[in-house]
């Protein structure tokens, strides 16, 4: 579909060349000519429906999904309320930035098969996607996932249009010849996809009693250029998300994505769920505010006590009673605030679901573990580690499944031929919840084996020389796990920031983050993806953004950009709560999407409590502080 | 550096790059425009070194330079005639870990790994200067030093750990 012969998008393929080396390629790719019929592009989303431009033939219009939900009357409960405010905000660009130099090798076989070695956190996905994108039927692909680890957090979940099918295509023009692609380091800046900007029209207003009875939420995805399932994604967090935290008898939602002519837009952790509650954790403090009520105070009022739709268990109010509580004592025991100018904190709440639960069909994986005669495991699953630590957890659960020792049990290659199917692979914070299930499945297994084997009740020592005695062979067993849940992690953030007033910068001093991971496996690596995450919001809160005139990068040299630095996050706590999840193997939940969610919108609303400054924009621009503390009197105390 | 004036000079050799990396010396006859990073990768198969942005300013490529933290993507090679390069796989010695790198296996200073050679040199550069750090001198020194996956702050243990480590298991490397 990036193939044909138009460029939609900067970054887009024009010309594909095979040489002996990147410089005998790059050289021959600079003796090119090339002549451009030029089009007219559109890159106002809020202007794509309506434009008569069309990105893709198969959208006419240029709208590639539209999601509604509404219960209750909002229109009624917003003509009624007490309180009421409307607002408009717009998410940015946020960019992954992972730092591996993106790489793959393809092969075409003579035959026709296709091999391809990549970096993919959804291994089959990855298969399905590329299938579609280059014409050639699954069962005739092989993926490969590289053995070193690279970050992603859905940068490099499954192909990217412009890299892999790009690949395979090079590849064909030199059947039985592995050929390599890359992409410069500019190119993995500006084109490589980046988090969907949303625009978010959002009406809410509260009773005289401060109680939440209506939010209406308008949205508009920005999808770019190259439609794909991840605007379904976007949606649908954007549609639910809110519920599963906040309380109101009267919703409506409408949302859209639409195609333009800027860089495409793909998965990036927090899928839609990040802007949304973004945009909501904004608007309720601002709400709050304009109704009297103190911030914390107002969440805790209005927090759900269960999912609309019944399905989850405990629901916010239970969750985040104690996450808010530790979290303020904390906050209240070091704060800086006191007597400090344009200082001040803020703090929200958030969450994600952990896995996609009946998402398109559902959820499934599988396992297979071979026991050696040594006592050696290994273990195969396709759901790759990108440094989260799904390697050693799935090691772990097995290990201790089996009463072995932790450095018994290898985690193989992962591969489409051997790795039994995964469908969504690590991500959405599924692996504990899915994937781990299904090693655990898998360890029953081979304990029924063992004991059938025996004819006794009792489990051999694996290590054992009669054991191995025994088992001459390899056993191998599988084991399964299908999800129709994906209960929901909550987490709450408590931001203390610290504005500049001559720069208008903001400086976040102290940050806690408080997550209810339902049971901690392994305690370390969950402090990992809070504290990670804490990073991943400021970005998006504070950082840098893609930024686009006319469809093109205004810099691809990262020093223009703001990517979050060793000294930019001077304080961050993290903090565990664990009130188990009854359907997560051990009580645990998924972690590291939830815990990005709420600390943005903390950010935001300790700069508002600081300066005044509601941002309506992320990332927030020092300049837009800077001319709001010199239209206000710059210094100015403002009460939180 | 005083060591590698020992090594013997022979008419011819006027174009070529002497140098030392990680306690080996050797002579480059005809270096031509690469740079340091991608010889150490290519040429020497020293992969420990991770290239990224390719300009100087994510640190990922971070090695000593005749003890300086040197982005070995920004020097060329032929510019090098006489340093002594230490990059990650140069610390420790006989299977033994750094300390730095202990430090950093200890309090799991890494995620995906990718910036954590870069992240190991940079401390050993600080250590070697400032061996008691504060926070904030850590958090300065590191600016240079990007990493997407841990927020720092498991990174910042582990500085703090290594420069807790006695320092006469530090010397050397």
């Amino acid at each position: 579909m990036s193939l044909d012969d138009r460029v939609r998008q900067v970054g887009d393929v024009v010309l594909g060349i095979v040489g002996e080396s990147e410089r005998v390629a790059t050289t021959a790719a600079m003796l090119a000519r090339v002549e451009y019929a030029e089009l007219p592009g559109i890159f106002d989303a809020a202007l794509a429906e309506a434009s008569g431009i069309t990105v893709d033939e198969r959208f006419p219009d240029n709208v590639v999904r539209r999601v509604d939900r509404e219960h209750g009357d909002v229109d009624r409960a917003l003509a009624g309320a007490a309180v009421r405010h409307r607002a408009r905000y717009r998410t940015g660009r946020a960019i992954h930035f992972n730092l591996a130099a993106r790489y793959c090798v393809a092969t075409c076989e003579v035959d026709g098969r296709v091999d391809l070695l990549t970096s993919a956190d959804a291994p089959y996905f990855t298969r399905k996607e590329l299938a579609e994108h280059v014409g050639e039927p699954e069962d005739r692909i092989t993926i490969r996932v590289a053995e070193l680890p690279t970050s992603s957090f859905g940068g490099r979940t499954s192909i990217n249009p412009l890299f892999e099918p790009v690949a395979v295509w090079l590849a064909k023009q030199v059947p039985g010849t592995p050929i390599c692609l890359r992409f410069r380091p500019e190119e993995e800046l500006a084109v490589s996809q980046t988090r969907h900007s949303l625009e978010f029209d959002i009406d809410a207003a509260v009773d005289a009693d401060g109680r939440l009875c209506a939010l209406d939420i308008v949205t508009l995805a920005d999808h770019g250029a190259y439609p794909s399932f991840v605007t379904d994604v976007v949606l649908a967090n954007c549609r639910d998300r809110a519920l599963d935290l906040f309380a109101v008898d009267n919703y409506r939602f409408k949302g859209k994505a639409v195609l333009t002519n800027n860089v495409t837009a793909g998965e990036m952790r927090g899928i839609g769920v990040t802007q949304v509650i973004w945009a909501v954790g904004c608007h309720l403090d601002e709400l709050a505010r304009l109704a009297g009520r103190e911030p914390l105070g107002f969440i805790l009022a209005n927090l759900a006590s269960s999912s609309p739709d019944g399905a989850a268990t405990g629901g916010a109010r239970a969750s985040l009673t104690q996450s808010l509580a530790v979290g303020a004592e904390r906050m209240r025991a070091g704060s800086a605030t006191n007597g400090a100018r344009n200082t001040s904190w803020g703090v929200a709440v958030g969450l994600h679901t952990t896995g996609l639960g009946t998402f398109h069909g559902g959820d499934r994986s599988a396992a297979t573990v071979t026991l050696h005669p040594d006592g050696e495991l290994v273990l195969r699953v396709a759901a790759p580690d990108s440094g989260q630590g799904a390697t050693s957890a799935y090691a772990r659960l097995l290990a201790d499944a089996l009463g072995v020792d932790r450095e018994r049990v290898q985690v193989a290659p992962i591969d489409t031929e051997t790795a039994p199917y995964d469908r969504w692979g690590s991500v959405a914070s599924r692996g504990v919840f899915v994937v781990g299930s299904a090693v655990l499945d898998a360890a029953r297994a081979l304990q029924d084996e063992l004991r059938r084997r025996t004819a006794s009740d009792g489990l051999p020592d694996l290590t054992s020389s009669e054991h191995a005695a025994r088992v001459r062979q390899p056993i191998t067993v599988s084991g399964e796990s299908h999800q129709t849940e994906n209960p929901p992690t909550y987490g709450a953030c408590f931001a203390e920031v610290c504005v500049d007033e001559t720069s208008g910068r903001p400086k976040v001093i102290r940050v806690i983050s408080v997550v209810d991971v339902g049971h901690a496996i392994d305690a370390g690596l969950c402090h990992a993806q809070l504290a990670g995450a804490v990073a991943t919001g400021w970005e998006f809160a504070v950082g840098s953004e893609l930024a686009l005139s006319d469809g093109t990068p205004l810099s691809t040299d990262p020093h223009d950009y703001r990517f979050v630095h060793a000294d930019d996050l001077p304080s961050v706590e993290t903090v565990l709560v664990e009130q188990p999840e009854p359907s997560g193997p051990l009580g645990a939940r998924g972690i590291g999407t939830p815990a990005v969610v709420a600390v943005a919108p903390a950010i935001c609303n300790a700069i508002r409590s600081a300066v005044g400054y509601r941002a309506p924009h992320v990332p927030v621009r020092d300049e837009d502080i800077l001319r709001h503390l010199v239209d206000t009197g710059a210094g100015a105390a403002v009460s939180g | 550096m005083a060591e590698l004036q020992h090594l013997p000079t022979e008419t011819g050799d006027q174009g070529a790059t002497r140098i030392r990396v990680n306690g080996t010396d050797h002579l480059v006859a005809d270096p031509g425009p690469i740079t340091l990073g991608s010889w150490l990768r290519e040429d020497l198969g020293l992969t420990g070194t991770k290239l990224s942005c390719e300009q100087g300013f994510c640190g990922a490529c971070s090695v000593l330079v005749d003890d300086a933290l040197t982005s070995a993507c920004s020097v060329l090679l032929c510019d090098l005639d006489g340093c002594e390069v230490v990059t990650v796989e140069g610390l420790g010695a006989g299977g033994r870990l750094h300390p730095v790198q202990q430090a950093f296996l200890e309090c799991r200073g890494f995620q995906c790994g990718y910036c954590t050679p870069g992240m190991v040199m940079a401390t050993v550069a600080l250590l070697a200067t400032s061996p008691h750090p504060s926070d904030d001198e850590i958090r300065d020194h590191f600016a240079g030093n990007l990493c997407r996956c841990t927020g720092y702050v498991s990174i910042c243990e582990a500085v703090r750990k290594a420069a807790a480590t006695p320092s006469a298991m530090r010397s050397g490397t």
